[in-house]
């Protein structure tokens, strides 16, 4: 029996994260934090509907579930991506965190914030039935996890370098 | 999160505050709850785990299911499969948490990296490995050489923490013995006192 790796999804209830969390429910045990803990908590209804049988925790605290995961997923504004990467910087060195946004002007933000975590950044565009993902990030390890998930997502990965 | 580690180190090779921050960017922080999997048979072991927190265990599952177990870490110990962390074949042993654990990881390729730019590190690791290997000879000798109430004996005093730690029926797998066995030889001791 493989390992189940644990998932830290960071703005699990954005539109972004809420299609990650329900998409990978059934494949990695989750740590859902968001800080709008009722859109959380009907992500977690939703989810427990969809896979009666998910591994699937709720935490308040951005730094304990990426101390715990194995993978971090990054899906919040811009503008608060400086906080979370300075709260959970002790906890991520050598992890791969993934970082999801629609903004091209922000795919080495998170990288500089945390030189000892192996960044990537997907900028997603297009709509819901032909999203368009380009990956940015040079780590192997990262890209490969990184594709993977994009791959259960439905997404085709572009790489930007 | 470094503490008990880097006294663990400090005790062996005396590292400069610039060399433990050097230190702490070659570790991967990682918390895992009581009865998780650090590993599991048949994987392939990525990392060796020093316990900051909590304790381990490995062992292997016979055909018949049961449980054959080899080491137990807490505070201050390491656990691995060291062959399928060096050789990267497919992991002998499974490695789960007795208690909630904290850990600090290490990869192949940062255990290289580290020791190459941290050359006491290597002397630390050298002088682990010395300890390891005569540990293991120890455990051969007293499984083949002593008595199931000589070895819990041994264990109790060289481990007392221990064995009001781990529930009985994991320290008698680890003597070789049944549960049925240490209760008898602890009630036959209790009785001597």
């Amino acid at each position: 029996m493989a390992y189940k790796h644990t998932l830290a999804l960071i703005g699990a209830a954005s539109p972004t994260g809420t299609l990650l969390a329900s998409r990978l429910a059934d494949r990695y045990r989750l740590l859902l934090m968001d800080s709008d803990l009722s859109l959380l908590a009907a992500l977690q209804e939703t989810i427990r509907l969809q896979h009666p049988r998910a591994d699937m925790e709720v935490l308040n605290c951005c730094k304990d579930a990426s101390w715990e995961a194995d993978i971090v997923v990054v899906s919040v504004a811009d503008d608060r991506l400086e906080t979370i990467a300075d709260r959970i910087r002790e906890v991520i060195t050598c992890k791969t965190v993934i970082q999801f946004t629609t903004a091209v002007t922000c795919t080495d933000t998170l990288q500089q914030r945390l030189p000892h975590a192996n960044v990537t950044t997907v900028v997603l565009s297009g709509n819901d039935t032909n999203p368009t993902a380009v990956v940015h990030g040079t780590h192997p390890e990262a890209l490969q996890t990184t594709t993977s998930l994009l791959v259960i997502l439905g997404c085709v990965p572009q790489y930007a370098d | 999160m470094f503490d008990v580690f880097f006294t663990h180190v400090n005790e062996k090779v005396s590292l400069t505050i610039a060399e433990q921050e050097q230190l702490k960017t070659f570790f991967l922080p990682k918390k895992l709850r009581k009865k998780q999997y650090l590993l599991q048979e048949d994987d392939v072991c990525r990392y060796m785990a020093f316990v900051e927190k909590g304790l381990l265990r490995s062992y292997n599952v016979d055909d018949r299911g049961n449980e054959h177990m080899l080491q137990f870490a807490w505070e201050g110990w390491w656990i691995a499969d060291t062959y399928s962390f060096l050789s990267e074949e497919p992991a002998a042993y499974n490695i789960d948490a007795i208690e909630d654990a904290e850990l600090l990881l290490l990869s192949l390729p940062q255990f290289e990296e580290m020791t190459l730019q941290i050359p006491k590190m290597e002397r630390y690791f050298r002088i682990l490995f010395q300890n390891n290997i005569i540990a293991k000879e120890r455990r051969l000798i007293s499984s083949i050489t002593y008595s199931a109430e000589e070895k819990y004996l041994r264990l109790s005093a060289s481990n007392p923490e221990l064995v009001q730690r781990i529930p009985q029926h994991l320290i008698a797998s680890y003597l070789g013995i049944t549960p049925e066995t240490l209760s008898r030889i602890r009630k036959n001791l209790l009785h001597r006192q």
